[in-house]
């Protein structure tokens, strides 16, 4: 089966790009790699989608990506660092996706109810994507049940102001700094 | 003309009828009607209009409102995608246990044929997210503006058409699933000069986002509508990487539809396939299952097109340049 797919997969680039099996099995392998997915899955790809492979984003998976952060001095996307100031909490500085999802949920995990309000230092962070933002409205809502604990979440990046609105089902949520959760509401006048 | 028709129901399960209606004067007949007859029944009454038809009802209640939501259609239902989620399943969920009244319009003659086709997949995926609930949704067109063929689609996605004073049922009403499907099977081809990127693991999103920002703004979208695009670019393809099985291809372009507006257009697809058809559709309940990612889509995106089957995923999310 994965054989067979390989095979047409072959076929398919050597038609499209007019060179012989070897040097199409080449392509394959070659695609599979920058791309760090096994050959049979760029295989069925190709056969699924019988287009030809887009151009990949240069290249680095997210080891790849923290190698060469290393390599060249950078940092990694996401960094979860102490807050300036001695208060409970910390700071998220870079980004914050996907790849980052886990990180931040072992540094939420580790937050715990105390007897004040846990601040999240968030002016560095350049992006949060709607399940991390999900992540953090829980984390709140945690430690508001375990302890009264309130996160405060300063200067949030637009979208996690979005995100908060319609997690907390809250129309009227505005930009606020800090973003106090969890959030209450003014009393609604009718 | 005075048969009052579009009575809501109450304690009698989902109706959704179209109101056929050829003139402003039976327009606000048949909708204050509808309206006074919920008011007069206690039951929570939401019209959802563009503005011109907003001015002609409140005009035609005599300011007797109290009690009516009114929401102008033509912002809040810019994308239709966001019409279930952000007004009427809203509504209906602020409201459980009661039946409710709704009036909605979501298709007028200014609407681009994208936005139409998603309009058309939104009507027919009302009769899916409201089955069994105590609702009625009278949903006006206006038969002098309109093609034909617009009308035609309404008798699909309608049970029941009332027109000239009369409730009939309708002989085309389709499945809902199959219909809204349909609606939006023939998504626009990318152009060949399409910027194109695939995205296969995590680790892509973050050069997947810069690109989606660059082309945004290369293209005419502002600082914040290009975040925006970019945002939603990393969800869609997030998904793909989460459930599509496969790799993401991205696809940036600028559109200009057929009434001269302009749009940049972000395509995701993935050869995964979205079995829920109402996905990203309903309000986010904090013990709901997934789909924000798509809720969120639909709300930052000015319209969103989404075809599913069994070839993969296609989104295209479209924001407007102004």
């Amino acid at each position: 089966m994965t054989r067979q797919t390989i095979g047409t997969a072959v076929g398919l680039l050597m038609a499209r790009r007019r060179i012989g099996p070897d040097r199409a099995f080449h392509v394959l392998r070659r695609a599979s790699q920058d791309r760090n997915v096994k050959v049979r899955d760029v295989a069925r790809w190709l056969v699924e989608t019988g287009q030809d492979l887009p151009p990949a984003p240069r290249r680095r998976t997210s080891d790849a990506a923290a190698r060469r952060a290393e390599a060249a001095g950078g940092a990694p996307l996401l960094r979860i660092e102490p807050r300036a100031d001695d208060r409970p909490g910390f700071r998220l500085v870079g980004e914050l996706d996907l790849s980052s999802r886990e990180h931040l949920a072992e540094a939420v995990a580790g937050l715990h109810a105390c007897g004040g309000d846990v601040h999240l230092d968030l002016s560095e962070l350049r992006f949060i994507d709607v399940a991390a933002a999900r992540l953090l409205v829980r984390a709140a809502d945690r430690l508001h049940e375990s302890g009264g604990t309130r996160l405060l979440l300063h200067r949030p990046p637009p979208v996690l102001v979005q995100v908060a609105r319609l997690l907390l089902n809250e129309r009227e949520l505005s930009p606020s700094d800090p973003l106090v959760l969890p959030y209450c509401p003014e009393p609604a006048v009718s | 003309m005075t048969t009052s028709t579009s009575t809501p129901r109450t304690g009698d399960g989902f109706a959704h009828p179209a109101l056929l209606y050829d003139s402003d004067a039976e327009f606000v007949d048949q909708t204050t009607r509808f309206l006074d007859a919920a008011l007069a029944a206690g039951t929570p009454a939401l019209a959802a209009l563009p503005p011109r038809n907003l001015d002609l009802l409140r005009a035609g209640l005599h300011g007797v409102d109290g009690g009516v939501r009114w929401i102008d259609m033509a912002g809040a239902g810019r994308n239709p995608g966001r019409i279930l989620p952000g007004i009427l399943t809203a509504f209906a969920d602020e409201h459980e246990g009661r039946p409710v009244a709704m009036v909605g319009e979501p298709i007028w003659a200014e609407r681009s044929e994208g936005e139409y086709a998603a309009a058309v997949q939104h009507e027919a995926l009302i009769n899916l997210a409201f089955a069994g609930r105590d609702a009625t949704i009278l949903c006006p067109y206006d038969l002098r503006a309109l093609p034909r063929s617009w009308i035609a689609d309404a008798e699909r996605t309608h049970p029941v058409l009332i027109q000239a004073g009369a409730a009939r049922d309708s002989g085309d009403y389709g499945d809902p699933a199959a219909v809204a499907a349909e609606a939006v099977a023939d998504l626009p081809e990318p152009p060949a000069g399409a910027v194109t990127a695939v995205v296969l693991d995590p680790g892509d999103l973050a050069e997947i986002r810069t690109l989606a920002n660059t082309e945004a703004r290369r293209f005419g979208l502002s600082a914040a509508r290009a975040a925006d695009l970019a945002l939603v670019v990393d969800e869609l393809a997030a998904n793909a990487i989460r459930h599509g099985h496969g790799p993401g291809v991205v696809r940036i372009w600028r559109d200009d539809d057929e009434r001269g507006r302009a749009s940049v257009v972000a395509e995701v697809h993935d050869p995964g396939r979205i079995t829920d058809p109402l996905a990203g559709r309903r309000p986010f309940a904090p013990g709901g299952g997934s789909g924000l990612g798509l809720l969120v889509v639909h709300q930052l995106a000015d319209l969103v097109q989404l075809h599913s089957d069994a070839d993969g995923t296609t989104v295209q999310a479209h924001f407007a340049v102004d």
